[in-house]
């Protein structure tokens, strides 16, 4: 039905955009203190950041403090054992996570929520606790060794802990539930049918998964090794214990910086630094996928 | 180390907390004491500011922080410094002294003529000392222990995986007494051309039976506990609780640097004066003896062991204790703020390598 | 049928806890074969087609297709196409690639496999399409690709699950039609699922009809919609009329079986006629209209018996128009007839 055109009618557009305008304004009121929050918790403080890493005492703005940096070894060499660390863990996570997800995904639902349960838990336990644990566990005379040792599997203890390799242990249980959690939840949103038709059209199980399960999920593996990256560049507690003091993060060294030798604009330039590499991981992320979209229409049996 | 990252954040907390306080006016002979908590805080109280205060005719109001030096420096920035009296680390005293946070000490109030030599400091007076000493597994070495740091770097000898500090602190006064630098020498040393080259050299030569480079106090003690290594440089106080828990260790004062934790005065306290009466009256062998006894760290007071108010099974296992003190170097914090840079970075860059 | 059937199933039987999907089910399909399966949902009508894909593994029971037991082979080595309600297209590959999946997964070169796959699509119309994204396709097409990818390798079996529920209606006649195509031309024993009885009779050799897991009756289309033998299979086929057995005059009614259901008798709506149609051996009910409704084609009016019980009568338009308006108003009184023949006993059930 339509109304007539009066004669005369008024128009009264106007009106209604501006309580249109309104009506957004009051909606867009309701994520004002999350704004605030964002402001006042983070913007500033990395402003502040910033503005210490490349202030001079006099007022002037400088790279001094960036330059020294990348020309002290002790520096470079952190930047490169953080990257080390990181890429191990997204690895350790992805080949223990996967086939942990997988399994989740096509079991039973209460089965997936005991597993769930268990990887969850350690999440409900204090980091630092969780740390001692392990090396309880790690330790040369700790539960693995003497079971190794006991049973002839080797003569000495092995190295587990006070090292890199023990720093990827306790990164990765760390990381595991993060990893797990969006992994599992994109599988789990694949199309059970899909998987049928996969196997009606004679795919095997193995071929079924790298064909078709694994591209699905990819998003969620994508996530789940971004995130755990991403975490992984700023860690410090774990690698501090467990690393015996062999393994020194860049945040070893904000915090050097920090407490011991009172360094601050070292400090916050390292803390841009570290940003900075969050972002590079997010930047090179997107290329990545935008590139893997590129490539999806392609066959890839 | 990790205790740090709170640290940061609470000083934060204390300076919101002196906007506070900056604008209520100071009352009369009421003296802030900041103090770190814990059983230092309640054992002080009893035996150090509370009696203290009492002999003075003052009243004490308690802070509790985490970090002296920060919380001081953001009292001063703020321009509302409360704190009349702060338990401090004597290598921040001396930093901060030197940056005009706290003030000289006044030992024409104080009586210092009993402490241990370097206890009594331009900006800051002992309140506690603790020592780096060498702690051994005794079923490791049954036949013969280690006494000396040159021992510990025996490693044809004493056969057996180490553990040191991630950090240069204590570790280069160590190295040099290793390398033979007679204990009176090593800060002369260090000081020269070379020398901390030197004490770096002989670190990285031991690097490979260093199992472990621990980070906090409560790794180092469960590092020996665990038998995850044989000999380890720690904390005598850490050893002695393990010890007392029936860890299998042992360990020698000989050659321990010892290091402490100082009361000094915030430039701009509000009652500077009374503050340092009252340290004065704390730093009196018997509250000195009566602190030591519950907090069970080492008193600078060398009277206090005359006393008799600290039991000998006790005295015997305190830094101090002449018979213990004599064998020890006292950290020299002068030299640590001036070179805690290149230290810091020279030790890090041996252990780049 | 007996050993010639190509799919020969004997008493299958899947229980979920205390449900039981499929009460020894025992059914034979012949080679070349278009067979229904048509029941409501719950009946087990899909659960007996997943067990024949591969996918659902039953308690018990037999499963041979073309001489081979294959119960316990997995889906991946049975060699059947199957058609989802979903289409399950992989949406990370094109067209193409899809309909070239089961060629390369049988380690068919990509040249071969590009070549089959394009004669695929051409049977579907849609070899313009083999380099677009499955997102960009619409519905009908989808599932167009899906049938190319379930017959390019050429199985010897084609299950096809509900596969045109999610089409609106005009699409879903079309594609009936080109399934149906598709099949004579290809000559494949397709076993489809359906809950639509229209689409049941419209295409199929034969209809097994199920309910509660088991199959109620079984038979051609026409056979179904005529011949009845339960008051489910009948009201589920079409518009049934269900009356007592001595509604109707002179009707010499079966045995009831002992302990069974009753029986009942049961007239298709569109089976009762106004006229009296001569040369025929009719009978005849009276009663009074209740109801009329005008649906275009016809009309259909409800009317109720004189010796108790009701019914709905279909009145093509053709026969309507031989009527006035008052003879078809409430109230007014009518004779119904209806042929001897089309009163079929019925069990109550």
């Amino acid at each position: 039905m339509t109304l007539p055109a009066a004669a005369g009618a008024t128009d009264n557009s106007a009106l209604l955009r501006r309580d249109g305008m309104l009506a957004q304004l009051g909606f867009f009121g309701l994520a004002l203190p999350a704004v605030l929050l964002v402001t006042i918790a983070i913007v500033v403080p990395l402003a502040a950041m910033l503005w210490i890493s490349i202030a001079r005492p006099d007022g002037t703005v400088s790279l001094d403090t960036y330059l020294k940096i990348m020309s002290t070894p002790v520096y470079t060499r952190s930047v490169l054992t953080t990257f080390q660390v990181s890429g191990m863990t997204v690895l350790t996570c992805a080949l223990l996570g996967t086939p942990f997800a997988l399994v989740m995904a096509s079991v039973g639902r209460r089965l997936a929520s005991i597993l769930l349960l268990v990887v969850m838990l350690p999440f409900w336990t204090a980091l630092l606790v969780r740390t001692y644990a392990l090396s309880v566990l790690l330790q040369r005379n700790g539960l693995v060794n003497r079971f190794l040792t006991d049973t002839g599997l080797v003569s000495e203890p092995l190295p587990l802990i006070n090292n890199f390799f023990g720093t990827i242990v306790g990164m990765t249980h760390v990381m595991l539930p993060l990893f797990i959690l969006p992994v599992y939840a994109a599988i789990k949103q694949i199309d059970q049918n899909i998987i049928r038709a996969a196997a009606s059209l004679g795919a095997s199980k193995l071929l079924t998964l790298r064909a078709v399960i694994l591209p699905l999920a990819a998003n969620g593996i994508f996530a789940g090794a971004v995130l755990v990256f991403v975490l992984s560049l700023g860690f410090y507690v774990t690698p501090a214990i467990l690393g015996g003091g062999r393994v020194p993060m860049i945040s070893t060294r904000i915090e050097q910086n920090v407490s011991v030798l009172s360094d601050w604009p070292a400090a916050s330039a390292l803390g841009v630094l570290l940003l900075l590499s969050v972002g590079m991981v997010f930047f090179v992320t997107f290329l990545l996928r935008r590139s893997i979209k590129a490539l999806g229409g392609s066959p890839n049996v | 180390m990790i205790r740090n990252n709170v640290r940061n954040s609470l000083s934060a907390c204390a300076l919101l907390a002196a906007w506070g306080i900056a604008g209520q006016a100071a009352q009369a002979a009421e003296v802030t004491v900041a103090v770190g908590g814990g059983v230092i805080q309640e054992v002080g109280r009893e035996t150090l500011w509370g009696p203290a205060a009492k002999t003075l005719g003052d009243t004490v109001r308690e802070e509790t922080i985490n970090d002296a030096y920060a919380s001081v420096k953001l009292q001063a920035a703020a321009n509302a410094v409360t704190f009349d009296l702060v338990q401090t680390n004597a290598f921040q005293a001396e930093k901060g002294g030197r940056e005009g946070l706290f003030m000289p000490l006044d030992y024409s109030v104080i009586d210092s003529k009993d402490f241990i030599e370097g206890t009594a400091q331009k900006y800051c007076i002992s309140a506690l000392i603790f020592s780096w000493v060498m702690a051994w597994n005794t079923d490791a070495y049954k036949d013969k222990a280690p006494q000396t740091w040159a021992d510990f770097w025996d490693v044809e000898k004493f056969p057996g995986r180490r553990a040191m500090r991630n950090d240069a602190e204590a570790q280069l006064e160590i190295a040099l007494l290793a390398d033979g630098v007679p204990m009176d020498k090593v800060y002369e040393v260090l000081q020269s051309e070379g020398g901390m080259q030197r004490a770096l050299d002989k670190i990285e030569q031991l690097r490979p039976h260093i199992a472990v480079w621990w980070n906090s106090g409560a790794q180092h003690a469960q590092l020996m506990k665990d038998k995850e290594v044989d000999m380890s440089v720690g904390w005598n106080a850490r050893f002695e609780a393990a010890k007392k828990d029936g860890a299998k260790i042992d360990y020698t004062f000989n050659q321990g640097i010892m290091s402490m934790d100082c009361w000094a005065v915030p430039v701009g306290a509000p009652h500077a004066a009374e503050a340092m009466k009252m340290i004065n009256e704390m730093s009196k062998p018997e509250a000195q003896a009566k602190f030591s006894v519950g907090v069970k760290y080492g008193a600078a007071n060398k009277r206090a062991y005359e006393t008799g108010l600290i039991p000998d099974d006790v005295s015997k296992k305190l830094p101090t204790y002449p018979e213990n003190a004599a064998h020890q170097l006292a950290q020299r914090n002068e030299w640590w703020v001036d070179h805690v840079g290149e230290a810091q970075l020279g030790f890090q860059e041996m252990m780049s390598r | 049928m007996t050993s010639a059937a190509f799919i020969e199933i004997r008493n299958l039987s899947k229980a979920y806890g205390s449900f039981r999907a499929l009460n020894d089910v025992d059914l034979d399909v012949g080679r070349g074969e278009f067979l229904s399966i048509l029941g409501p949902s719950g009946s087990g009508k899909t659960t007996l087609l997943m067990a024949l894909a591969g996918f659902v593994r039953p308690d018990r029971g037999q499963i041979s297709v073309d001489g081979r037991d294959l119960v316990r082979l997995p889906a991946n080595k049975r060699g059947i196409g199957v058609v989802f309600q979903n289409y399950a297209l992989f949406p990370h590959m094109n067209v193409a690639a899809n309909v070239m999946f089961p060629l390369r997964v049988r380690g068919i070169g990509r040249a071969e496999a590009s070549e089959r796959a394009r004669k695929a699509l051409d049977i579907v119309d849609l070899a313009s399409m083999a380099e677009r994204d499955i997102a960009t396709l619409s519905g009908g097409q989808k599932q167009r690709v899906a049938l190319a990818r379930a017959v390019v390798f050429e199985p010897r079996l084609m299950l096809m699950d509900e596969p045109l529920s999610a089409l609106d209606k005009n699409l879903r006649e079309q594609m009936q039609y080109e399934i149906r195509k598709l099949h004579d031309r290809l000559g494949l024993t397709t076993v489809y699922v359906t809950h639509d009885q229209r689409e049941a009779l419209t295409m199929s050799d034969r209809i097994a009809v199920m309910r509660d897991g088991v199959i109620r009756q079984l038979g051609t289309p026409a056979s179904l919609y005529h011949r009845p033998t339960s008051r489910f299979v009948a009201e589920f086929l079409g518009e049934a009329n269900i009356l007592e057995l001595d509604a109707v005059d002179s009707f010499v009614a079966p045995e009831p079986d002992v302990g069974g259901p009753g029986r009942k008798l049961m007239i298709r709506a569109e089976r009762l006629s106004l006229s009296d149609a001569s040369g025929h051996d009719n009978v005849s009910l009276d009663g009074v209209l209740t109801r009329s409704v005008f649906q275009g084609d016809s009309w259909l009016i409800s009317v109720a018996l004189a010796n108790g019980g009701a019914v709905s009568a279909r009145i093509a338009a053709a026969e309507a128009a031989n009527f006035s308006l008052e003879a078809l108003t409430e109230g007014a009184a009518l004779k119904l007839h209806v042929r001897r023949d089309a009163v079929i006993a019925v069990t109550d059930a």
